[in-house]
């Protein structure tokens, strides 16, 4: 599936059942794209956003929340050929029950694509010990007068301190473990 | 915007005034040098039982390398990394013996001159006298010196080459020798296991804590050699030891190859920091493997210094094993033109409740590559674990050199109770930071190198000050062209 974005300010949804899928970016557009994997749902997807027009802007916010025995595979690639580019995707999933979480991020910078700055994140919280987490990113930079690029993995688990706080004031632990979980995948309930 | 002196081809201009410095200050080559045995070009069974016979090993060893010479021809090259399809493994001297090896020279005048000139050239004897403890020389396949402070030996302390402390010490090393690094783990751990000779054996007391470092000096001097010291050090209960590594070698139009093994056990409540700065010429091929086992409450702590070498692929690695232990990685690399420089760290956790930090920083400077491969696994069960991974990059140079800066970190969480962090910058000195610079009255050229120093300044701290300063004085020779 190939998406063009054409102007500034546009919003897109991904779908979740194409297996590859991707956003190109012409000069001088902007887009934000978000992406999310709803629960027992299991995914094997690569996703390319490819900045190849001057001064193209793109963000991108992904949530994964993996559960029962779903398997969330997902490739992020973040690649800029353009002047002047710049992404910022962040990502944030929840795995629980015996779920996998494979998501693979890359950011490439081709050589001529000066002046960019780019930004990739991803936080998991593991609700199980049975969940299983793979976070694997990574940079390839091939033109040294960049603005930066840069990538942030997280994987933890829900705060005890957190959830005793919230049980001390009345909730009960599975819905003081839920409100955390939501807070964090930025869902309100 | 950062256009880094390109003025006066200064690409050109840096490479060859680097090559003229190292070649002057690391890079001479003995013309003197003598050899009691140079192995023919090329591997096969009967220079490995040569090796064996020369050294009068007993014949577990002579097995345990024929052994690995079958495996180092079953395992295929590496299809990831650097580019290793220069090596060919028959053009190679596998064991090069100088005149007068054998029978360790305890001080430096029963050394024969010719090594003992070498040594003197790079400072060895110097840095004995004023702020080691022991002292390894190896200079093509043997270890030619050794000494150790007299107090240390009566306290129990064995600082040999393995040679040596397979000879006096058998039973010990035996009982650890291939143990933390087999021979199956890859190709060129198997190839060391085959043909090793040199390196340092190690074994600090329970409790004793030895406060000045130990070190080893490797050197290449011979075109067209192979180096594949061992090294393996046993740091009892309680204890504490430092032990430094460098190494350095001429520069050769033909290629040079350097696959050591070093395994270390950390026993518990023991530390060990185990400090390498390695400045090999850039006709040297260096894939190093180095593991280190720490059990409960025991701290492993690499740190790691790349600056030299045609291609490095090294990975140091902690397995914690016992509960509160804690792995460190600080690694360092300066790749300048034709060079790469692929280093990383592995942390695996196999206990609960232990604790892992890896620092790297890396600069890729004229078309130089650098790359951080690592691995983070916490086993299933094992909770409690914490780890930290901080990658940063610097590109500098000519923009249109092509030097390429690539971070590839995994982390594998097979346990719900624990909290894995990993960030990773690639950058350049930024107008704004010599702006500030330049405005305090400090020059283009001495900003930048203020700004590289204060980069690499949370490894450089962690050295001592006579290595620090070697360090810098390292960083500056590649800097050189840029700086001017």
């Amino acid at each position: 599936m190939n998406i063009t974005v054409r102007e500034q300010g546009q919003t897109i949804v991904l779908p979740l059942d194409v297996p590859k899928i991707v956003v190109t970016f012409e000069a001088d557009t902007s887009a934000a794209i978000s992406y999310s994997v709803l629960p027992d749902v299991s995914v094997d997807q690569e996703i390319s956003l490819i900045f190849q027009g001057d001064r193209s802007s793109g963000e991108f916010t992904g949530v994964l929340e993996a559960t029962g025995s779903s398997v969330v595979k997902m490739r992020l690639i973040i690649a800029h050929s353009g002047k002047d580019t710049d992404c910022l995707a962040e990502m944030r999933g929840v795995g629980s029950g015996t779920a996998l979480i494979d998501c693979r991020g890359v950011i490439q910078i081709q050589p001529g694509a000066t002046g960019t700055d780019t930004l990739y994140r991803a936080d998991f919280l593991k609700d199980t010990g049975t969940a299983q987490v793979m976070a694997i990113p990574a940079l390839e930079i091939h033109e040294s007068n960049i603005v930066q690029a840069s990538h942030g993995v997280s994987v933890g688990h829900v705060d005890y301190n957190q959830v005793y706080y919230m049980q001390a004031r009345g909730m009960s632990p599975e819905l003081a473990r839920a409100t955390l979980l939501n807070t964090f995948l930025g869902k309100t309930t | 915007m950062d256009k880094t002196t390109p003025k006066d081809n200064a690409a050109l201009d840096a490479l060859s005034s680097y090559d003229d410095r190292y070649q002057e200050q690391y890079g001479f080559e003995d013309e003197a040098a003598a050899y009691e045995y140079l192995s023919e070009k090329g591997l096969n069974p009967e220079v490995i039982r040569a090796i064996s016979r020369i050294k009068g090993e007993p014949e577990w060893m002579l097995e345990k390398r024929l052994k690995a010479y079958e495996i180092f021809l079953e395992k295929p090259m590496p299809a990831w990394g650097g580019d290793l399809s220069g090596i060919d493994f028959d053009n190679i001297h596998y064991y090069i013996r100088p005149e007068k090896a054998g029978n360790l020279k305890a001080t430096w005048d029963e050394v024969p001159d010719y090594v003992k000139n070498t040594f003197d050239k790079l400072g060895i004897p110097e840095a004995e006298r004023k702020f080691l403890a022991g002292v390894g020389a190896q200079y093509e396949s043997e270890v030619m010196y050794h000494s150790l402070q007299e107090e240390l030996s009566k306290q129990g302390v064995i600082f040999l080459s393995p040679d040596e402390g397979l000879k006096q010490y058998p039973e010990i090393f035996k009982e650890y020798f291939g143990t933390v690094i087999s021979a199956r783990d890859n190709k060129f751990a198997a190839l060391n296991t085959a043909v090793w000779s040199g390196g340092s054996f190690i074994y600090i007391p329970k409790g004793l804590k030895v406060e000045m470092p130990l070190q080893t000096y490797f050197r290449i001097n011979t075109k067209n050699a192979g180096q594949f010291e061992r090294t393996l050090i046993i740091a009892d209960e309680g204890s504490d030891v430092h032990y430094i590594e460098g190494c350095s070698a001429p520069i050769h139009t033909t290629d040079s190859l350097h696959s050591a093994v070093v395994e270390i056990v950390v026993k518990k409540g023991a530390k060990v920091r185990y400090t390498t700065i390695q400045n090999w010429s850039r006709n040297v091929y260096n894939l190093v493997t180095k593991r280190a086992v720490a059990y409960e409450n025991a701290r492993m702590e690499w740190i790691d210094g790349n600056l030299g070498s045609k291609l490095t692929m090294k990975y140091p690695s902690v397995y914690l094993m016992g509960e509160g232990a804690h792995g460190e990685v600080l690694s360092l690399a300066f790749a300048g033109s034709g060079r790469v420089q692929d280093t990383g760290a592995k942390m695996i956790h196999s206990a609960p409740n232990t604790t892992s930090v890896i620092t790297a920083k890396s600069i890729a400077k004229d078309g130089g590559v650098t790359t951080y491969r690592g691995l983070v696994r916490v086993e299933p069960g094992m909770t409690g674990c914490r780890t930290s991974v901080q990658c940063d990059a610097l590109l500098l140079g000519d923009d249109s050199a092509g030097s390429v800066s690539n971070t590839y970190p995994t982390m594998d969480i097979r346990e719900m109770d624990t909290v894995i962090e990993h960030e990773a910058q690639v950058s350049k000195i930024t107008d704004e930071q010599l702006l500030y610079l330049q405005t305090r009255g400090v020059d283009v050229a001495l900003a930048r190198g203020m700004i590289v120093n204060g980069f690499f300044e949370p490894i450089i701290r962690e050295l001592p000050m006579e290595y620090a300063l070697e360090l810098n004085r390292l960083v500056e020779l590649e800097m050189e062209g840029s700086l001017g």
